[in-house]
């Protein structure tokens, strides 16, 4: 599958967060470089103080693995053997954000009300491959869909990698 | 100060008082609906409403839905987090006493101000102020301040809404942009309601600045019916204004030296 029909069919839910027309964009050289089809794309979210970002994207290919930092002004990527992995971890959890506490109208007295506001919590994965003893990956995931993301991980990395 | 008794009543008013008693008399003479008793509660409770409209406003909706993407482009750009919060804020109503006190600056800074860009001639008696309902976004950086600037003005152009954005940077330590825009809202009366244009307003500043700004008006309640001098209180070391302005514009100054510190970072690592 060409590059550009594989991100129109795995980043839809990671759309809002970077188009993917600038994905493409951002992703080209390390594409080029590993000279092999790409079989997945999966992001790496963090949590910042503003919501969830793509870190770094994660580029698969048959034989590479590739991770592809996000940054504007430099280009700032390693790839490595997909199947050197020797040990693979999962950390699973949640994370709370409380939302501020909502205004009263400015100078007015507080007619209404207060709103309750429910804190937003996020679903987290990390994944870590171990290639060796100092050597490792992580992938990390925060947001509302972990599940397909975690289905997304195990499809290009099942944990028979380590047979 | 020289005070006035006024004829049956046992009240002693001050001249600036009796210019504020005077310029309301010609506000009701203008629109003689300001007159009528519980005009300003009702403008309050329009206010609120507006202020709930438009934070579900298709406009407003769309800012929400942009805002994870300007995060992640501003944080490729610049390595840091635009936002100082986790989310978009609601817009709240302007409360009638600050509505009233700062109709009465305008009047106090001129005179002569023409009624007419105070109060609508025609339509529903809706005072002409740029923050009947507003917002505040926190940034984390100074240089996100401009990039919300530009993007709500981006966003805003792309959904044909009348806008406009000032770059506001005072004596008083005050720095933050002010995004305004035009939405159509329904002022509601008695059982009846009537269309009506109001601005909304977008402050957008550090949160650093927010709170050095928040924190200042709480130690020191001006009079927002006066106006201030400098000099009040830029040669009294006592007057806790002499502390909290120049900390407004020490803190914008440190705001910068972030963004240089955080861009440098970037280059080393």
């Amino acid at each position: 599958m060409k590059t550009k029909e594989l991100i129109q069919k795995e980043w839809s839910a990671y759309e809002n967060l970077i188009s993917s027309e600038k994905l493409e964009q951002l992703i080209s050289r390390p594409c080029e470089y590993m000279e092999q089809e790409l079989r997945a794309v999966i992001p790496s979210i963090e949590l910042a103080t503003d919501g969830p970002v793509i870190q770094s994207v994660f580029l698969f290919t048959d034989d590479y693995l590739c991770e592809a930092r996000l940054a504007e002004n430099a280009e700032n990527f390693d790839i490595g053997l997909r199947k050197t992995v020797l040990n693979y971890r999962f950390e699973l959890g949640s994370h709370e954000v409380k939302s501020p506490e909502p205004q009263p109208a400015e100078g007015a007295e507080q007619t209404k009300e207060a709103r309750v506001i429910q804190p937003r919590i996020y679903q987290t994965a990390k994944v870590f491959f171990y290639h060796g003893l100092s050597l490792s990956t992580s992938i990390h995931y925060v947001g509302d869909g972990r599940e397909s993301w975690i289905r997304a991980v195990r499809a290009i990395m099942p944990v028979e990698i380590l047979k | 100060m020289a005070t006035v008794i006024l004829p049956g009543t046992a009240k002693r008013l001050t001249p600036d008082e009796l210019k504020e008693k005077a310029f309301w008399n010609k506000c009701a003479s203008f629109r003689k609906e300001i007159g009528v008793p519980g005009f300003w509660a009702n403008l309050e409770k329009n206010c609120i409403q507006w202020a709930d409209d438009i934070s579900v406003s298709p406009f407003w909706k769309a800012v929400k839905d942009r805002q994870p993407s300007w995060s992640n482009d501003f944080r490729r750009l610049t390595g840091g987090s635009l936002l100082a919060r986790s989310e978009i804020p609601r817009f709240v109503g302007k409360g009638m006493k600050r509505v009233r006190e700062k109709m009465c600056r305008q009047f106090a800074e001129d005179e002569n101000v023409a009624i007419q860009t105070l109060w609508p001639e025609k339509g529903p008696p809706v005072p002409a102020l740029n923050d009947l309902v507003r917002t505040r976004i926190d940034c984390q950086f100074l240089d996100g301040v401009e990039y919300i600037g530009t993007v709500l003005g981006d966003l805003a152009r792309e959904m044909g809404i009348k806008w406009k954005r000032t770059r506001e940077g005072r004596l008083e330590g005050y720095f933050a942009q002010h995004f305004l825009f035009e939405q159509a809202v329904f002022f509601r009366f008695g059982g009846g309601q009537e269309p009506v244009t109001i601005k909304c307003e977008v402050q957008i500043a550090t949160g650093l600045a927010t709170q050095v700004w928040e924190t200042s008006h709480r130690i020191y309640k001006v009079s927002r019916t006066r106006l201030e001098q400098a000099e009040d209180w830029q040669w009294n070391p006592n007057d806790p204004r002499f502390i909290a302005r120049p900390l407004g514009h020490m803190i914008h100054l440190a705001d910068g030296l972030l963004v240089q510190l955080r861009d440098r970072s970037n280059l080393q690592s």
